[in-house]
C-alpha cells in the first residue's frame, strides 16, 4: 500500500484534467459560466417611464406592466445578435404575445430604421438613450429579455438572443402559466 | 543665434515655456490622449487613494523630478530637462479608463468614487473593475456611481444600490456568507489539509 503511494499525486492531477476537461466539454456544448445569473427575478419591475421611439407607438413606463403579462425585449440596431433573435420576436407576436421593445442606447434615426428595415414587432417601444432604466433593470448586453407577470413581477430573464429552443421550452409555457 | 530644432516644435516651444511648468499639459502633449492626464491632477489636488501605493510612489517620484527639471531649467540646460520630462514617464501608474469629463470637481467625492469604482467588477469584460474597463457599461456604471455620490448616497449606499441590480457578482470581493465561504476559507481549509497530512507522512516514516 505505502509502495503505491507515489501515485496519489499522479491520480490527483488526473482527476484535475478531468474536471478541466469536463468544463471545457460543457463550454464546446453551450455552457456559459461566464453568464451573470439575475438577481431581478422573482422582484418588482423597476419604476422607469421611458419615451416613445415611434410617433405612431406608446413608449413604455412601469405602470404599462400592470395587470398584463409583458416580455421586454431589450435591443439595439448595433446589436448583431439582436438580428438573429428577431424573427422569433414577430412570431412571439403571432402568438398572441405583449411584447414591448426597449431599444437601448440607440440614436433614434438609427433604431427607427432599424425597424423598419427588419420589421417592428414590438406592441409598446421606448428608447432608453441614457441606459438608465437598462441599468435598473440589471440588463449588462443586449440583447437581454425579460418576462414580467401581471402584478409586475420579473418572472424571467434571457441574456444573450432567443433562440427556438428556449422560446419552445422556457418562455412559452412560462407564459401559458403567467396568462392563467 | 539659431536654435536646433531637434524636437518637434510645438513639444519644443511647451518646454520652452516652462514657466509655471504645467505638467499636466506636457503630459497631455506627449501622450497625445486624456486619459492620463486626470493621473497627474490626481498627484496636483494631493488627492491620492489610499490604497493605491503604487499612485503615491509615482506621485513622490513626480515631485522630486519636476524640482529636478526646473532647476534644469533655470541653468538653460533644455535637453537635461526634456530627457527628465520623458524619464517621468516611467513613473506613470496604471492607465484607468476613467475620463476627465467623468471626474467630479469635488476631490473627496472623486477619490470615494475610485475606491467604489475599484472595488466594482464590470459585467463585459468580467475580470476588470469598471474603473479599469473601456466598455460602455462600465462608463454609465461610472456616472451613476458619481450621481448617488453627488445625490449624498454613503459608500455603501451605492454599493447597495448596484448589486440589487447586479448581484453581489459585481463586487470584485465578494461578501463573506454561507455560499462564499468555501472561497473565502478554502486556500486555509487546503493549506491545514496539506499540512496535516504531511505532517502524518513524516511521523509515520520516523523511526520515534
Amino acid at each position: 500500500m505505502r509502495r503505491l503511494l507515489f501515485l496519489l499525486p499522479i491520480i490527483l492531477f488526473a482527476l484535475l484534467i478531468s474536471f478541466l476537461g469536463w468544463r471545457l466539454i460543457l463550454i464546446a456544448r453551450g455552457d456559459t459560466p461566464d453568464l451573470v445569473p439575475s438577481v431581478m427575478i422573482n422582484k418588482p419591475a423597476p419604476e422607469f417611464d421611458l419615451p416613445s421611439l415611434l410617433a405612431d407607438k406608446p413608449g413604455l413606463s412601469s405602470k404599462n406592466l400592470q395587470g398584463k403579462v409583458t416580455v421586454i425585449n431589450f435591443f439595439a440596431s448595433w446589436c448583431v445578435p439582436c438580428r438573429a433573435e428577431h424573427p422569433l420576436l414577430a412570431a412571439l407576436k403571432n402568438k398572441g404575445v405583449v411584447l414591448a421593445g426597449i431599444a437601448y442606447k440607440n440614436k433614434r434615426v438609427e433604431a427607427v430604421e432599424w425597424l423598419s428595415k427588419m420589421g417592428d414587432p414590438y406592441n409598446r417601444i421606448a428608447l432608453d438613450a441614457e441606459g438608465r432604466t437598462a441599468i435598473d433593470f440589471g440588463v449588462y448586453g443586449v440583447p437581454e429579455t425579460y418576462v414580467v407577470d401581471k402584478q409586475g413581477i420579473i418572472r424571467f430573464k434571457q441574456t444573450g438572443p432567443l433562440t427556438p429552443e428556449i422560446v419552445a421550452d422556457e418562455l412559452l409555457p412560462l407564459l401559458k402559466e403567467l396568462n392563467q | 543665434m539659431k536654435q536646433r530644432s531637434v524636437f518637434p516644435l510645438p513639444l519644443r516651444e511647451r518646454i520652452e515655456n516652462l514657466g509655471e511648468f504645467p505638467f499636466e499639459e506636457i503630459r497631455l502633449d506627449f501622450l497625445g490622449e486624456g486619459v492620463r492626464a486626470e493621473k497627474i491632477m490626481v498627484c496636483i489636488h494631493e488627492k491620492k487613494p489610499p490604497h493605491q501605493v503604487f499612485l503615491s510612489i509615482f506621485c513622490v517620484g513626480q515631485k522630486i523630478l519636476r524640482k529636478t527639471i526646473l532647476s534644469l531649467k533655470e541653468r538653460g540646460k533644455r535637453l537635461a530637462s526634456l530627457t527628465l520630462v520623458i524619464a517621468t514617464l516611467f513613473f506613470m501608474g496604471p492607465a484607468l479608463a476613467i475620463s476627465p469629463d467623468e471626474i467630479l470637481a469635488d476631490p473627496t467625492l472623486e477619490a470615494r468614487a475610485r475606491d467604489i469604482g475599484q472595488s466594482l467588477r464590470c459585467l463585459v469584460c468580467q475580470n476588470q473593475s469598471i474603473d479599469d474597463s473601456d466598455a460602455e457599461l462600465a462608463h454609465d456604471l461610472r456616472l451613476l456611481v458619481r450621481q448617488r455620490l453627488t445625490a449624498g448616497d454613503s459608500d455603501d449606499q451605492v454599493k447597495n444600490y448596484i448589486t440589487t441590480r447586479y448581484g453581489d457578482y459585481v463586487l470584485l470581493k465578494p461578501p463573506f456568507k454561507q455560499e462564499t465561504f468555501l472561497l473565502w476559507l478554502g486556500p486555509g481549509i487546503l493549506l491545514l489539509a496539506s499540512a496535516g497530512g504531511l505532517l502524518l507522512f513524516y511521523r509515520k516514516r520516523s523511526p520515534s
